[in-house]
């Protein structure tokens, strides 16, 4: 059970007023709370436990020095009863972690490089301020809640180091150590052969292994190098995952797609000097080419002859679909889909089709 | 000169001496000592509505944008005589700076970006009211921020802000009419006198004259030395028009920019059945035949289009239209005098605008 730090309506720093419990990582608790100031919500990060407070001032100036679209903003710090409390700008929505637990399986590739051109960017910038962030999976990446994916952020910069700091000391052989620590094992599917070798050894590099594990996770759904334990072994040979064949069979998907792979793949290169920079990464995205218009979800109410069907919008409106749009097998009734829709007769025509949960 | 400060900040914030002018006011360069990092303190005389103030502040607080600067606190004095705005410091080159060496490139970019954060403030129903190059910088990244947004208060200092109207020349002709008309058009027409700034390196004497445009209109901006692209020259020339019903829409000026700041690298994905074709800079045009139907598709660096079609030949559905840009997804159809159709599936695509 989960014991929140703070109970609702509880003021700090006579301006912040606690709302709700949000959500907890490995180090502290995120609570939504009211800046009684300018009126307007933020999230509010408290460390959990004593050990890691002193040092939680240092990751909120850490997280302080990156400007940027793509990370989260650091509004505010202070401390209250003892304890750091770090105010962050609060993402309508949850982290992509939980998203791809309970929304998505994974993303068609024209999502995917969207979220993956925010992600370089974001890491861009804070390789620029020379900050490392060590820590990058999908509930490190803020999303917010909409069809789009519009709003993309990473977080917790340099709580990675606290994160580290507890690992260090813990026997890799010892089950119950690793899973003690959640933190910990949430974040060996993203970890670098270089960070599991060791800690001190990540540098600039890990982070781009990471956010190339992070598009795999996103174009399959799956795990790179699989989870836990086993994870360990595959990592530190850096073994390729194989393509997915929906890659070549959709062709109205296949181009971008496989772009995206090979630059999954150049992150996800066993030797760190060989990883293209963030630079790298944004300058490929540049030449991305990606369908950005509007996206909503809806559901599947009716199929034909095996290849065609309507979609209908969360507004009531129905969209013609064709499996060739699909990223994925075909989707029975009932399948809830995202998806764009584009002017047609006698209904707008959807492209792509993301099956969802 | 040792500067003082006009009141005495909290000892989280430390004072020292880098005085700014702001368009209200002056603005004070601080070290959070918390976050160690800068932060730049507004400050302007308390107004007498201070609760409009607050609110007012809350909506700046809450727009979301990468170009607009963030605000963090509020400090009010104790004498109630003045309040301390604490925002984000943004520490790179000055758009003013720009004037009179600005590239084609730059100007596009620097334009794109600031419709950008325009966008981001009219989508909340506020308006900025003094946008100017002073007002304008770049951030360590080389991002565009909108700092200093008027706000309701008195003027503190020497600042030519005219009743909190704006700048001049940058103040639309409506505002000089009393009651003064106030609507977001305001900011398009000073992005305007902005766009001329950069695109001609000064301003000529009838966008400066008091009320502007009275004795003449600005040159078209198609004249400039820049060799701006025709779209934006319409756009921007629409921006500087006298009357404020007449300007074009920030949403239009901002996707102008963008699609004009992809020119080239859009590409479309053309399948048909097994085949399949991408449509990009380096592979422009396409003719696509089954028995009496002929259709034929052309990048022209900005737009798909429709250049020819023969037989019968739908595009979604509806009969197409030579000449006409294709959605930005659609199923072509042909259907032939034997009754058989093909459809041929046309995917649009956008690249990244790296800033």
């Amino acid at each position: 059970m989960i014991q929140p730090i703070y109970n609702p309506k509880v003021v700090l720093a006579s301006r912040y007023r606690v709302e709700q419990y949000l959500d907890e990582g490995g180090m502290q608790q995120v609570f939504i709370t009211t800046d009684l100031t300018f009126n307007r919500r933020v999230a509010l990060k408290v460390p959990k436990n004593t050990s890691a407070e002193k040092r939680f001032q240092r990751s909120a100036s850490t997280s302080a020095r990156v400007n940027h679209a793509n990370v989260a903003k650091t509004l505010d710090y202070f401390e209250a009863g003892n304890k750091g409390h770090l105010i962050e700008e609060l993402i309508d929505g949850k982290h992509l972690g939980d998203r791809l637990d309970n929304h998505f399986e994974y993303l068609d590739p024209h999502l995917a490089a969207k979220l993956f051109s925010d992600l370089a960017r974001g890491l861009s910038a804070s390789h620029h301020a020379k900050i490392i962030h060590r820590d990058l999976k999908p509930s490190n990446i803020l999303i917010s809640s909409d069809a789009d994916i519009s709003v993309v952020k990473i977080t917790d910069f340099g709580i990675a180091k606290l994160a580290l700091e507890e690992m260090v000391g813990i026997d890799v052989e010892d089950q119950n150590s690793i899973t003690g620590s959640q933190t910990v094992l949430g974040a060996i599917p993203y970890m670098s052969p270089e960070m599991i070798e060791s800690a001190k050894l990540a540098k600039l590099p890990a982070d781009i292994w990471a956010i190339g594990a992070i598009l795999y996770r996103v174009l399959t759904g799956d795990f790179p190098f699989g989870t836990g334990l086993k994870a360990v072994a595959n990592i530190l040979e850096a073994k390729v995952p194989e393509r997915p064949q929906i890659f070549t069979t959709k062709k109205q998907f296949s181009q971008l797609a496989n772009e995206l792979w090979e630059i999954m793949l150049s992150c996800l290169r066993k030797n760190a000097d060989d990883r293209p920079t963030a630079d790298d990464l944004v300058q490929s995205c540049a030449s991305l080419c990606y369908s950005d218009a509007q996206r909503s979800e809806g559901e599947v109410i009716e199929t034909r002859f095996g290849s065609q069907g309507t979609i209908r919008g969360h507004d009531g409106k129905l969209i013609f679909f064709h499996s060739e749009s699909v990223f994925g097998a075909f989707p029975a009734v009932g399948t809830r889909v995202n998806f764009s829709a584009f002017p047609g007769y006698p209904r707008p025509r959807a492209f792509p089709v993301l099956p969802i949960k | 000169m040792v500067v003082k400060l006009p009141f005495k900040f909290p000892d989280r914030y430390s004072f020292e001496g880098e005085r700014l002018e702001g368009g209200q006011g002056y603005v004070y360069i601080c070290s959070d000592l918390f976050l160690e990092r800068k932060v730049a303190v507004k400050v302007v005389s308390t107004p007498a509505d201070m609760t409009a103030l607050r609110q007012e502040l809350a909506l700046l607080a809450d727009i979301r944008s990468a170009h607009v600067a963030e605000i963090y606190d509020l400090l009010e004095a104790q004498s109630g005589k003045h309040i301390g705005l604490v925002e984000q410091f943004v520490g790179g080159n000055h758009l003013a700076d720009l004037v009179g060496k600005c590239k084609i490139i730059q100007f596009m970019r620097t334009m794109y970006q600031l419709c950008c954060g325009l966008s981001d403030i009219h989508a909340v129903q506020k308006i900025h009211r003094d946008i100017k190059p002073n007002n304008i910088r770049f951030d360590e990244e080389g991002i565009l921020k909108i700092l200093d947004f008027g706000i309701s208060c008195n003027v503190e200092g020497e600042g030519k802000t005219l009743n909190g109207k704006g700048t001049h020349p940058y103040i639309a002709p409506e505002l000089y009419d009393l009651p003064a008309n106030y609507t977001n058009a305001v900011d398009i027409y000073a992005a305007g006198v902005l766009a001329y700034e950069l695109a001609f390196g000064q301003l000529e004497a009838c966008l400066k004259s008091i009320p502007p445009q009275k004795m003449g209109n600005p040159k078209k901006f198609s004249t400039s030395p820049l060799n701006i692209a025709p779209e934006i020259c319409d756009l921007l020339d629409g921006a500087l028009n006298p009357s404020p019903a007449k300007r074009p829409k920030v949403e239009d000026l901002k996707r102008a920019f963008e699609r004009r700041l992809a020119f080239g690298r859009h590409r479309a994905a053309v399948t048909s059945g097994a085949q399949s074709w991408i449509l990009s800079d380096s592979y422009q045009s396409l003719t696509l035949k089954s028995l009496d139907c002929v259709l034929t598709i052309a990048y022209d660096g900005l737009r798909f289009i429709v250049t020819s079609a023969t037989g019968n030949v739908d595009v979604n559905n509806i009969k197409v239209k030579v000449g006409e840009e294709l959605p930005a997804s659609c199923v072509v159809a042909m259907n032939t005098e034997n009754g058989s159709r093909s459809f041929i599936t046309i995917d649009m695509s956008n690249p990244n605008i790296i800033l």
